[in-house]
């Protein structure tokens, strides 16, 4: 269809429209009265469609269903909105990706909806599929919100077009997503181990563990010293993210693109430092230090290894506490830490974590009826789990509840750590905010045992203790300056889209054939080479010019 | 005007096309209809677009692209080497296990044997992955601690790409032979019993009978199956391939169907997928209609 016949087409179905929606309700501000600010109740009730992302954190407890749940309740009886599943899909895996893109083809977009993919985001609001919530924002946000806003500047930037906002993003912030490396307590007990602070003890420790008898089955040899996963460079538990980090290979899936000390643009994937890491790697994996099956394993046979005893160390990211090392503290009362990557002697190490532009957006379709409920939404969800006390705390945020509400942001924990760690230093919470106060709790109550076998307490306590996985990142990564930030944020040259599966492809074939020793080291070069070849180099030259310095 | 016998004919065959209704509409909706999502082939597509919006149009280019990266031609080969040997093997094993299970003159064990065979055939590769990963593993799996007791090396058949095609075909054949032995099993029972009183008094052994008698009696049968199956040159499996190989065998595992797959929805890449899946129809479709007129001619199969 031509453009002038959609538009005529437009105005045709418009007009009708319009005129009977002013009918019904007179005026915008007649529907702002309606609206009654930012937590106020609508006068009839209306009726909001969304699409939920179920996870295989999710847990619906009690008698809820996705339909009708503690949090549907709650919006319908505070601001006496319906709402509406339009469909729910599995996140974790491409279920949702792939029913959200159908949906979009068909023009069939839910009023809220939500997107990790930073492609499909710029897509809809090139192609004005998406509703610009920068008026209902500023009319309908509490100033609690808006303060986020200053914290989180970036991740608004990421849900922004052209000066205007047209998403929420969630508000993580993504220096937290560095990696460490994973121990297994009772192994370092075991073997009257120190964890290790250099790539040479990281390999001693690996040996101790392979050889010796890390599990005490009185069996010795049946274990594994590191555990990798088959996909080996995308950000989950097993990757070589950490081992790679130490040689000065900032790496993080296929995100990493930064400008080098000379203002070059490069990637991770292709730095010199690989080179030795690989060396080393392949090196483990012929003495039998790292699990010889692993390029059939992918994260969930990690998960069972653990559990089972036969894996103690890998590298991972911050949530292990939460999943998948929750896994064995609820079976056997083994706790798992994470500890700061070692490192090798003349690197200087770096983390790669992917720009703060970049994370789960929030959006609401073009045409929907009520673009400030989202704002609304929002609203109640931060009063609710952010001021109300710790019943409602615990009844909507903890144990994965908070993902029922159709719009969530993070605890701010990275911005409350210092305090927290005040406040641990005192041994009182007293001056912390609500939510700054709730990890307080976790933390010590855990330590202490008396909130042992609580799984918010456990998963807080990995990430927020004194030596957690967040005050790695202040104390030792950031100080150290190892921390290198994506340039990528939600533009990318075609030249990537269209390479980025065969680009991976190359990187995980090339990297597993040389650890493995299928492939000599020096292979490598040939990998760099075809990278550059395959889509690589017009991807550097396209992000040079899209991103300028 | 109908002439009184084509009427009777038409009224005799009605409650037929009647009966044919509802699977003509599935056809049309589920086959028929999504083919002008070929279209995409030639687009460049964005989905916030929608299916009927303004997308541009760019001729042969998703194709030209496809066929530059470096990996395509790998994957074809990959593709058609396992089709090829899963198609021979297809035809091989049911056969000759049928000529041995009609050897069997137990009727109990003859039926036994024929159900546990198709069995494997009702599970999905989903559910038989995880068995064979266990089962193949060099450490612990069952193949390899009875080889070790014959003194053959652990060998990873999943991880070694020498090995994986291999494996493949060989599982593939052991889960699906089960059914192909059924077909022919019947086919045996065509074959008229006077055949073989003449043959035992012309004094042909048990060999001369199936190779003179059984062998050319189910030839008919044999031809079609294999001239049919030609059609599958580019399936090489994707349920099965899926899940059981990782990057470590993509030099001779990943095929078409698991690199449009990696492509197109991890990626989102649904031009470049559809051109890739369109490529695959269309030499699909020289195989048809090549096995078609073999068929004629080799069986005396035709359809129209």
């Amino acid at each position: 269809m031509k453009w002038p016949t959609v538009v005529v087409l437009g105005l045709l179905l418009a007009v009708p429209v319009l005129t009977f929606a002013s009918g019904e309700t007179d005026t915008g501000a007649a529907r702002v009265a309606a609206a009654a600010g930012p937590l106020g109740a609508y006068e009839e009730p209306i009726s909001v469609s969304w699409s939920i992302q179920t996870a295989a954190a999710s847990k619906l407890l009690d008698d809820d269903t996705w339909e009708d749940n503690r949090w549907s309740r709650l919006i319908k009886e505070k601001l006496n909105i319906d709402l509406e599943v339009a469909f729910t899909a599995d996140s974790s895996t491409d279920a949702y990706r792939t029913k959200l893109n159908a949906v979009i083809a068909a023009g069939d977009l839910p009023d809220i909806f939500k997107t990790q993919d930073a492609n499909v985001f710029l897509q809809l609001v090139q192609n004005d599929q998406l509703a610009d919530l920068t008026d209902v924002y500023e009319a309908y946000a509490t100033d609690s919100i808006k303060s986020y806003q200053e914290r989180f500047a970036d991740a608004y930037e990421g849900a922004s077009f052209n000066g205007r906002l047209f998403a929420i993003p969630r508000m993580n912030d993504n220096f937290h997503n560095a990696p460490f490396l994973w121990i297994r307590d009772d192994w370092l007990e075991n073997t009257n181990s120190e964890p290790p602070n250099t790539i040479e003890e990281l390999v001693a420790l690996a040996e101790l563990f392979a050889t010796g008898d890390p599990d005490g089955n009185g069996i010795d040899g049946d274990t594994y010293g590191l555990a990798l996963n088959r996909d080996l460079i995308r950000q989950n538990h097993a990757s070589i993210l950490g081992l790679v980090a130490a040689f000065g290979v900032p790496g993080h899936g296929m995100n990493m693109f930064y400008r080098d000390d000379d203002g070059n643009m490069t990637f991770s994937w292709i730095q010199p430092g690989m080179k030795p890491a690989l060396a080393l790697l392949n090196s483990m994996y012929e003495r039998g230090l790292i699990n010889q099956e692993f390029t059939a394993k992918d994260e969930s046979a990690l998960v069972e290894d653990w559990t089972s005893a036969r894996i103690g160390m890998a590298y991972g990211s911050n949530w292990g506490t939460w999943y998948p090392y929750n896994n064995v503290y609820k079976r056997d009362g083994v706790i798992s830490r994470a500890y700061p990557i070692p490192t090798a002697a003349g690197y200087d190490y770096k983390v790669g974590i992917q720009s703060n532009r970049v994370g789960q957006v929030t959006m609401v379709r073009a045409d929907a009826q009520y673009p400030e409920a989202i704002i609304k939404i929002l609203n109640l969800y931060d009063e609710t789990v952010n001021f109300s006390g710790d019943d409602a705390f615990n009844r909507y945020w903890a144990d994965e509840q908070y993902r029922l509400s159709p719009v969530y942001i993070d605890i701010p924990n990275e911005v409350y750590q210092p305090e927290v760690n005040l406040a641990l230093e005192r041994g009182s919470a007293e001056g912390l905010p609500a939510f700054a106060r709730r990890s307080y709790q976790y933390v010590v109550g855990f330590a202490d045992g008396s909130l042992a076998d609580n799984d918010n307490a456990y998963g807080t306590w990995g990430q927020q203790n004194e030596n957690g996985s967040l005050n790695i990142v202040l104390h030792r990564y950031q100080p150290d300056n190892a921390v290198v930030q994506s340039i990528l944020a939600i533009e990318r040259p075609d030249a990537w889209l269209t390479n980025v599966s065969v680009l991976e492809t190359l990187a995980i074939t090339a990297f597993t054939e040389i650890i493995i020793g299928q492939r000599p080291v020096e292979y490598f070069d040939t990998f760099v080479e075809q990278w550059l070849r395959a889509g690589g180099q017009d991807t550097l030259d396209a992000l040079d010019e899209m991103y300028p310095e | 005007m109908l002439s009184l016998r084509q009427r009777t004919k038409l009224l005799r065959e009605l409650p037929l096309y009647v009966m044919l209704i509802p699977a003509v509409v599935l056809v049309i909706i589920y086959s028929y209809g999504p083919m002008a999502g070929v279209a995409i082939a030639f687009q460049k597509f964005v989905p916030a677009r929608g299916f009927f919006g303004d997308q541009d149009w760019v001729g042969w280019a998703n194709f030209r692209t496809l066929f530059a990266m470096p990996n395509i031609w790998p994957v074809i080969r990959n593709t058609v080497l396992i089709a090829f040997s899963k198609m021979v093997g297809g035809v091989v094993v049911p056969v000759t296990f049928a000529l041995l299970l009609n050897e069997i003159t137990n009727i109990t064990s003859k039926r036994m044997f024929q159900t546990l065979v198709y069995l494997p055939n009702f599970l999905s590769w989903v559910i038989m992955a995880g068995i064979f990963i266990d089962i193949l593993s060099p450490s612990q799996g069952l193949v390899n601690t009875l080889l070790g007791k014959v003194g053959v090396e652990p060998l990873f058949f999943l991880g070694n790409p020498s090995l994986f095609p291999a494996t493949m075909v060989i599982t593939d054949i052991w889960k699906g032979f089960g059914f192909g032995t059924i077909i022919y099993l019947a086919a045996l029972t065509s074959i008229d019993p006077a055949l073989y009183e003449s043959a035992v008094i012309d004094g042909a052994n048990r060999w001369q009978q199936t190779l003179y008698i059984t062998l050319p009696g189910i030839m008919g049968i044999i031809v079609l199956m294999s001239v049919l199956s030609l059609a599958n040159i580019l399936n090489g499996g994707f349920d099965q391939i899926y899940n059981m190989y990782s990057p470590v065998v993509y030099s001779t595992g990943d095929i078409l169907d698991t690199f449009v797959y990696r492509l197109g929805i991890e990626q989102a890449q649904y031009s470049l997928s559809t051109a890739a899946g369109l490529f695959k129809s269309g030499v699909s479709l020289l195989f048809i209609v090549a096995s078609y007129h073999l068929a004629d001619r080799y069986a005396g199969y035709r359809v129209f």
